[in-house]
């Protein structure tokens, strides 16, 4: 065998080697009592849960490997990178469930859940989760209702406390993590983190208070449910940027209160049509309209922000997006810079919008033939923004459609205007920008601006196609198999989205898990998936 | 059912044991394993220090003062970087904000707990003098800055600004205080090798203390309210001293060639640790014609050590031996505004500046030092010999960049430079004393301290530099400030509002000590 001689190639290679541990530990102690007195029935159930996630991660690599071919860290150049990090979290809860009935009818629940963790200091780290909740089935108990039209009736009521806590381990004493760079030899640093870590925290507590209300016509042939919640947070945890000033970045903090309201409409049609020849039709559409309120952050705050340009505002949703505009005349015509021919821009971010959809249309129907199924699921999400950051990433290099619009040539920006004298506002017939090709798309506060890229979030979208065929019945005789079927399915199949929206998917972006709205283009784009699937079943 | 019962109880019994024993399951957790939850002010200075040192010259954060100041230029070959040819700012870019204020952190952090340790007082004074110079650099990008409310996590989310004025008052007396501190603690503990600076010769943090405050005050020259206090201010230290030969502040923490370890400067426009050239670094990052036309025309053998010869670059070991005398043809570079030369038809930085993966990095050059006591000697505020000050200054550039291999062969080169009689290099051929000294304080500090150059200019109007060619540009003269940054409207826009800071104009505003 011939020895291969690898040369020190021209380009550093590189390479990391992880060791990920990670532990999970959950011991359960449940109790059940059931018990039942004439039209009377109770179950109580008492448990205990203790928790314990562990992690343990340890890793090296380099990007001076010097022999092509080799990823081994031995044949590095200059030192090792070496990372090491340990999270542990322990939780213990104990709780009670207790179930009332009356004639199988009348229901009333109740729990209540006491859990402490390890993530917070002593005194702050147990909160309490409890429910209360009742349902009647009131066609049962009034009988006269129930005839022809409706057949089913049940009204519920929910009151009920949760608790929380979203900060991550570590969070409650202050950090010093290694200063970069270090250690140089002998010489170690440490710098103090950009995260204040907030002792004060405390955990979430939330009011949910909910009723609803459940009807089945014509024998059940229709559904129809609706809700109706309205939650007051207090404490949330929110994580926010600061000003550096501060000597910090970032923290958590308990924000004052949050309200959160919705409604929720279920209705089904199971079927429409049934023919006689075995054709079934059936339908569903669930519609869900959120929406919440900040009502106080802290003492006289008025405004947080989350990151990803998204903020915690006194007076509106949470969280709402606040962008970069361009400066605009009383009309809301762009003012353009006369010697460039730009827009300009102007620094103080306004608030554009809700980041998270306030309307959501669920659309679902079934058609069955014989042996074949066709289900069609779609939904429409609206009554909000996003940014698309990626848009004016692509704007920057010239790789959008946008940039070529004018051909990079020169052009009046439209519904531009130019102050002709203070005050004064002149619709800009003959300041053309100063360049239409990079000097616009790449320079000019229009691509700077962001509200250029902020965009109606809507959209229409058909999720699922899928046709199948039961061929159960031709296999019957076999021993080993019970059941087969064949789908086609098809994932995403299309999207309909405003004009406006020359970018992408607004579903498809980048989060903070408390920030929205932000497309970047570290997203993988939406795609349609196409699959056919064999089901059988032994 | 009764079974059920007690089967319920055995192991309910259990669990009360389980709990028993879990004191501390929870509480234990509290403790990190993985970030401590203070540190011994010896472990937070080195960070401190050289963070400050590559923010100052790192090349980065100052790097559109290099190129137009007439230091530096972008390279042919890539688009026209309009931002910095034709002097547009944003709130995005350029910004020291975060960079400043998160050394203040930990320096303030040194401060406090230092204050609270025995005998830490050099710790201490080390700490103020740092906050100094970082408030300093804030005051004079921004003018205005939280400084009083500042630095107080949690307890003040949205500190107030102060004037930038005040500020400035408010350091030179801190300044005062170091100076006092270093004077009066003999018990005081030697920071040593934590100190990777001056390793711990506190006399020579006295020295830098005292010009870092002559800086400062020499800085308000154009406030005609301060002019007795910068002249009484400069006498009650005067005896400390200023550094000079051989007392540069220079920051090593021992920099490898591995990555993330490497010199700042170096490690951006320079080599990799293995041996090839950073993308978009030496290659994009040139030299320009103003600084380069300097030198040519006033036969300066800097030149050699402030830009590489056409076509060269560090891979070549030849690079760091220029041959003397220079031959200027060897050096091209374009003026502010285009970008034509390709690296090949063009003079990258030199070896004065990419010294070398290990080279210390700058916080200030006894060259500086000795301009600033020459100006403050020219201009009234303190007693001193201005033209030899100056010469010294030259001489102490010619040293720091090593010219001719060796220190006497430095000090003679400078000598025979500084004696041709040419205006703004020779002492006596000069008429405007002011602008020969700050010229010639901008010749020396080429790349290494890009900030003071501009800083010069908005206070002096010196440099003269020619003004961008590039026809798009926003204003036919560099701002005079930044715009406050990005996050500060996002974060703290009441507090920057009341300022004023949000109608901000960079090309018209200036700072208080601006003319």
């Amino acid at each position: 065998m011939q020895a291969i001689i690898n040369r020190a190639g021209p380009v550093a290679g590189s390479v990391w080697d992880g060791n990920d541990y990670t532990r999970r530990l959950q011991q359960d102690v449940l109790l059940t009592f059931t018990k039942k007195i004439g039209d009377f029935s109770g179950t109580l159930i008492v448990g205990n849960t203790i928790w314990d996630h562990y992690r343990h991660y340890q890793g090296e690599g380099s990007a001076n490997l010097y022999l092509p071919g080799m990823f081994n860290i031995d044949f590095r150049q200059g030192e090792a990178d070496v990372e090491e990090f340990i999270v542990d979290e322990r939780r213990i809860g104990t709780y009670g469930d207790l179930t009332l009935g009356y004639k199988n009818g009348l229901f009333l629940h109740g729990n209540f859940r006491r859990d402490y963790s390890s993530l917070l200091v002593k005194g702050h780290n147990a909160y309490n989760v409890w429910d209360v909740d009742a349902s009647w089935v009131f066609t049962d108990f009034i009988p006269q209702l129930k005839g022809n039209i409706l057949s089913y009736g049940k009204i519920r009521a929910a009151y009920s406390q949760t608790g929380q806590i979203t900060v991550p381990p570590y969070s409650i004493q202050p950090a010093f993590n290694v200063t970069g760079g270090y250690p140089y030899g002998s010489v170690a640093s440490l710098s103090l983190s950009g995260t204040y870590n907030n002792p004060n925290i405390v955990p979430e507590n939330t009011i949910e208070k909910e009723v609803g209300l459940e009807l089945g016509f014509w024998n059940d042939r229709i559904n129809v449910e609706a809700d109706y919640y309205r939650d007051n947070n207090r404490n949330q945890t929110l994580p926010v940027n600061l000003s550096t000033s501060t000597g910090y970045s970032s923290a958590f903090i308990n924000a004052g209160e949050v309200l959160t309201w919705g409604w929720e409409f279920d209705v089904k049609v199971n079927p429409i049509i049934h023919t006689p020849g075995g054709f079934i039709w059936d339908a569903g559409a669930n519609l869900s309209i959120n929406d919440s309120k900040v009502l106080s952050l802290i003492g006289s705050v008025k405004d947080f922000n989350m990151g990803l340009n998204n903020h915690a505002v006194v007076g509106q949703p949470l969280p709402v997006m606040e962008l970069t505009d361009l400066l605009r005349d009383p009309e809301g015509h762009p003012i353009i810079d006369t010697t460039t021919g730009y827009p300009i821009r102007d620094n103080t971010p306004k608030i554009v919008g809700r980041t998270t959809p306030k309307y959501i249309l669920g659309l679902n129907t079934d058609l069955k033939y014989k042996n074949f199924t066709l289900t069609i699921i779609g939904d429409y999400r609206g009554g909000y923004g996003f940014y698309s950051n990626a848009g004016q990433n692509l704007d920057f290099t010239g790789a959008s459609q946008h940039t070529a619009l004018n051909g990079r040539q020169s052009f009046i920006f439209p519904n531009s205007v130019y102050e002709e004298a203070p005050g004064k506002y002149v619709p800009n017939t003959k300041y053309y920008v100063y360049d239409g090709s990079i000097g616009f798309w790449v320079y000019s506060d229009y691509r700077r601006a962001q509200t250029s890229y902020w965009l109606n979030a809507a959209a229409w979208k058909i999720r699922t196609i899928s046709l199948s065929y039961d061929f159960s019945q031709f296999i019957q005789r076999t021993k080993f198999i019970h059941g087969a079927s064949f789908t086609l399915l098809a994932n995403d199949v299309f999207m309909f989205r405003p004009k406006q929206n020359l970018w992408t998917d607004p579903e498809f972006n980048y989060t903070n898990a408390n920030s929205f709205g932000f497309t970047t283009f570290y997203e993988l784009p939406p795609t349609r998936k196409f699959s056919a699937v064999l089901n059988l079943t032994f | 059912m009764r079974k059920n019962i007690y089967y319920s109880l055995i192991l309910l019994s259990l669990l009360v044991a389980f709990s028993g024993c879990k004191k501390g399951f929870l509480t234990d957790l509290a403790q990190n394993p993985n970030s401590p939850s203070g540190a011994d002010p010896s472990l937070v200075l080195p960070g401190v220090l050289s963070t400050l040192s590559a923010n100052i010259s790192g090349g980065g954060t100052y790097q559109r003062q290099g190129v137009w100041l007439g230091y530096w230029n972008y390279s042919g070959g890539y688009s026209l970087n309009a931002d910095v040819q034709g002097y547009k700012m944003t709130t995005d870019t350029p910004q020291v904000w975060d960079n400043y204020y998160g050394i203040l952190s930990n320096a303030n952090y040194v401060e406090q707990t230092s204050a609270s340790m025995p005998n830490m007082q050099n710790f201490m004074a080390i700490a103020k003098i740092i906050k100094a110079l970082c408030f300093q650099y804030l005051v004079d990008v921004y003018n205005d800055v939280p400084y009083t409310q500042a630095l107080k996590g949690t307890a003040d989310l949205f500190p107030q600004y102060d004037k930038g004025s005040d500020i400035y008052d408010s350091l030179v007396n801190q300044l005062d205080e170091a100076i006092s501190l270093i004077q009066n603690s003999p018990n005081a503990i030697n920071p040593g090798s934590s100190d990777i600076m001056y390793n711990g010769k506190m006399n020579l943090w006295l020295k830098f203390a005292n010009t870092v405050k002559l800086r400062l005050l020499l800085r308000e020259s154009n406030v005609s309210s301060k002019q007795s206090f910068i002249q009484s201010e400069i006498a009650k230290t005067a005896n400390v001293g200023y550094i000079g030969f051989g007392e540069d502040a220079l920051v090593n923490p021992g920099y490898l060639n591995s990555s993330g370890k490497q010199n700042p400067i170096w490690a951006s426009y320079a080599l990799t640790p293995s041996g090839s050239l950073v993308a978009d670094g030496y290659n994009y990052l040139r030299g320009g014609k103003a600084a380069m036309d300097f030198y040519k025309l006033n036969n300066d053998p800097r030149l050699a050590y402030f830009y590489g010869q056409i076509g060269d670059d560090p891979r070549d070991p030849n690079f760091f031996k220029p041959t003397l005398p220079v031959d200027t043809s060897k050096y091209a570079a374009d003026p502010l505004g285009e970008q034509t030369l390709q690296p090949s038809k063009g003079s990258g930085l030199g070896p004065g500046v990419l010294k070398g993966y290990n080279a210390p990095s700058v916080i200030m050059l006894a060259a500086e030092s000795y301009f600033v006591q020459a100006e403050a000697v020219v201009r009234g505020y303190m007693s001193g010999d201005a033209q030899t000050l100056y010469q010294n200054g030259i001489k102490a550039s010619f040293e720091y960049l090593n010219v001719g291999g060796q220190q006497s062969v430095a000090d003679n080169l400078a000598q025979t430079y500084y004696s041709q009689n040419l205006p703004n290099v020779g002492w006596n051929a000069s008429t405007d004393k002011i602008k020969a000294i700050i010229t010639q304080k901008w010749a020396a500090l080429n790349g290494i301290c890009n900030v003071e150059a501009w800083n010069d200019w908005r206070r002096t109007g010196y440099p003269v530099v020619p003004i961008s060619v590039y026809s798009g540009k926003v204003a036919d003269h560099m701002p005079y400030r930044y715009y406050y940054p990005t996050s500060e409207y996002q974060r703290n826009v009441d507090a920057l509002k009341a300022v004023g800071g949000d109608q901000v104009d960079p090309y018209n505003d200036k700072i208080f000590w601006g003319q």
